[in-house]
């Protein structure tokens, strides 16, 4: 008898030393948010059997005894939507986590919106908790998510609470997703576009935000096209205002609190939040406020209130953070001056397919919101190349009869050709030497100056339009005959201005000798791993050149430098 | 009479407030209070305004034009005035210096602002 008691002892110590192959051991709860819109009823399950349903916020919150890292299952009804493997609690999940790629991505969420019987692809909450499912194609165990990722045709019957049923259809073919009833087919929408705007305007650009929201706020918006505005006024409410699907009416809400848009962790935190919380197809940031391009002290976004700047380098931080969260872009705007430059684009070219910046000064006024959005709400499905052109020909539209001392230029880059001007660039590095310095020199000093004039006697930008410095050397470098061919195929808008700039679209900078790399902040410009960068008497800690550290113009400027 | 002459004389020459710059009499030196209160009649000319640089930091009454995006403003004892640019320093790190503005009276949507030839920092 007692070698029985402890035979069950040892037995049960035994089975619970297990350990349930890498679970905790005891229960834990698993929390996250499915979004498509918010999805109620959606039935969410681990590896192991565990399941729950999610709420009418899409939250659920699961018992089970492994934490995130877990893998997770979600269904409708006896529909396997796609898995996900959650990293941390709370996070959310969408129908782009799902699958293989933004336009699977983009299927999915409308098939999900058809098996709600949602068309419109608009509607804020999505309840499956009548919804029964009556037969599929899909095989044993395939999931939605891996039949359109793999171009498969899908066909789902369902019925509602009230027994009717409908079905619907993904056609690989002509890329459609069809919610069919009676007989009678429509095409299922889907959220094609978020639009998220930072408009940091902590300073003397105050009242061109409120004109901006104005222009926004004209325009009745396509329940297909989101649009998310942060706005950090100089007095004021800091505010966020979103677009409504329902009305198309842009709805504003205070944010009781003061913003600090010089903060890179704000961008993050708005982007992340809005990109999680309004799934898209696809995704465009665009950063309102003064700009003066490269980093050094020198920012992408100044808040006066709490006196933080956005420099370049904190910038390519926040980008690069969320990047590893998953977020990437579409397309990235500098509604901005003076950011049309090869090391600002440079600094963000991984981050986005397609960008847009002004080379030149913008007016205050900057971009043409209105017409922007205006075009979106019209073409929803524009792709990203497409709402950059549709940016630029605003541009072009607004300021086409406007007479100021300034040139105007605003630009669309593909990613790949930020990257073709940067190699070229590499290759005047090499090119460089003795014998071929003086061919640099007659093309430097015949390039274009952009933001200073001559009687600027302090002016410290010494930034030169690439094209006008490459176009003479363009017979004798074939790198420079790239450069020129670059920006010939640029899609940009030049509006003559009475300083008569020949401008192109696209800066570098390029001090002219030493006297002129010094009063520029040359030291800093070179920093090619995080320092300590002083400027002007201040201080900037963890500064470096993701541009110099990248490529070798700044190696080719210290080269010029010592030969002029 | 001789002596009248003479004073009416000396107090009209003393009364244009000009600088002279590179030996001509050229640019009235004159406060962004009166800059702003007579605007009208000053557009197109040329005229010296010292203050503060202030960059981008301005004050929220101060009318910015906005011939660009990086309009900086000056700063006086009697008000503010928008320059058109940057007016060669750096917005953000010049800000507080003190500097000499020799521009052109210019207006953009009804807002006075100064097209700047030549910005000197004072000591």
């Amino acid at each position: 008898m007692r070698n029985l008691k402890l035979f069950l002892f040892l037995f049960l110590l035994f089975l619970f030393s297990c350990g349930g192959g890498g679970g905790t051991g005891s229960t834990v709860t698993v929390s996250g948010q499915f979004i498509s819109s918010y999805v109620e009823g959606m039935k969410v399950c681990d590896d192991f059997g565990n399941c729950t349903f999610t709420d009418s916020q899409g939250r659920f919150y699961l018992e089970t005894d492994h934490l995130p890292p877990v893998r997770l299952n979600f269904w409708i009804d006896s529909i396997k939507v796609g898995s996900y493997t959650l990293q941390q609690n709370g996070e959310i999940i969408n129908p782009f986590k799902l699958t293989s790629s933004s336009e699977a991505g983009d299927v999915l969420a409308k098939f999900i919106h058809g098996m709600a019987g949602d068309a419109t692809g608009s509607l804020q909450n999505l309840n499956f908790s009548g919804i029964k499912v009556v037969n599929s194609n899909l095989l044993n165990g395939e999931s939605l998510a891996d039949a359109v990722s793999g171009s498969k045709t899908v066909q789902v019957t369902l019925s509602d609470s009230s027994g009717n049923e409908y079905s619907v259809e993904y056609l690989p073919s002509d890329g459609s997703v069809k919610l069919c009833s009676d007989g009678n087919c429509v095409d299922v929408n889907y959220r094609q576009w978020l639009v998220l705007v930072y408009m940091a305007a902590d300073n003397s650009l105050n009242d061109y935000a409120y004109q901006d929201l104005k222009e926004m706020s004209s325009v009745s918006i396509n329940p297909q096209v989101k649009l998310v505005v942060l706005t950090d006024f100089q007095n004021g409410e800091d505010e966020i205002s979103e677009s409504d699907e329902a009305t198309g009416t842009l709805i504003t809400q205070p944010l009781n609190s003061e913003v600090d848009s010089g903060n890179y962790k704000t961008l993050e935190n708005f982007v992340e939040t809005y990109y999680s919380r309004y799934p898209a197809k696809n995704v465009a940031l665009i950063l309102w406020d003064h700009g003066d391009g490269w980093r050094s002290m020198r920012s992408a976004a100044v808040d006066d209130t709490s006196s933080d700047y956005l420099l370049m380098f904190q910038l390519h931080q926040a980008l690069a953070d969320l990047k590893s969260k998953g977020i990437s872009f579409s397309l990235i705007g500098f509604d901005e001056c003076l950011m049309g430059m090869e090391e600002v684009l440079y600094d963000v070219k991984d981050y986005a397919d397609y960008f847009v910046a002004s080379e030149a000064y913008e007016p205050g006024e900057g971009w043409d919101y209105q017409k922007l959005l205006s075009f979106l709400s019209s073409n929803p499905e524009a792709t990203p190349e497409e709402f950059g052109r549709a940016i630029v020909d605003a541009y072009r539209e607004a300021y086409s009869n406007y007479t100021s001392s300034y040139t105007l230029t605003l630009s669309l880059f593909s990613k790949e050709d930020v990257e073709r001007v940067a190699s070229d660039l590499n290759q005047f590095y090499q090119a460089l030497n003795p014998q071929t310095f003086l061919d640099f020199q007659s093309a430097r000093s015949s390039a274009q100056q952009v933001a200073c004039s001559p009687s600027d006697a302090s002016c410290s930008y010494y930034y030169v339009d690439l094209y006008t410095f490459a176009f003479p050397l363009s017979e004798s470098y074939p790198a420079a005959q790239d450069i020129v061919s670059v920006m010939n195929s640029l899609y940009h808008v030049v509006i003559p201005g009475s300083d008569g700039r020949d401008l192109h679209g696209l800066s570098i900078y390029f001090p002219a000798n030493w006297t002129e790399a010094d009063n520029s902040g040359f030291s800093c410009y070179t920093m090619e791993t995080p320092g300590t960068c002083i400027f002007n008497g201040q201080e900037v800690t963890g500064y470096y050149n993701p541009f110099a550290a990248g490529t070798y113009w700044d190696n080719f400027l210290k080269e010029y430098l010592s030969l002029e | 009479m001789v002596r009248l002459t003479f004073l009416l004389l000396l107090l009209f020459f003393s009364s244009c407030g000009t600088v002279r710059v590179n030996g001509e009499a050229k640019f009235r030196l004159i406060t962004t209070g009166e800059l702003l209160k007579n605007c009208p009649s000053l557009l197109g000319k040329e005229v010296v305004v010292e203050g503060t640089y202030r960059g981008w930091n301005c004050p929220s009454a101060c009318r910015n034009p906005g011939v660009t995006r990086s309009d900086v403003c000056l700063t006086d004892l009697t008000g503010c005035i928008y320059l058109s640019g940057t007016g060669g320093l750096n917005p953000l790190t010049d800000r507080g210096k003190r500097v000499r503005v020799e521009g052109v009276v210019s207006e953009r949507n009804g807002i006075c602002y100064l097209k700047p030839e030549r910005v000197d920092e004072l000591r």
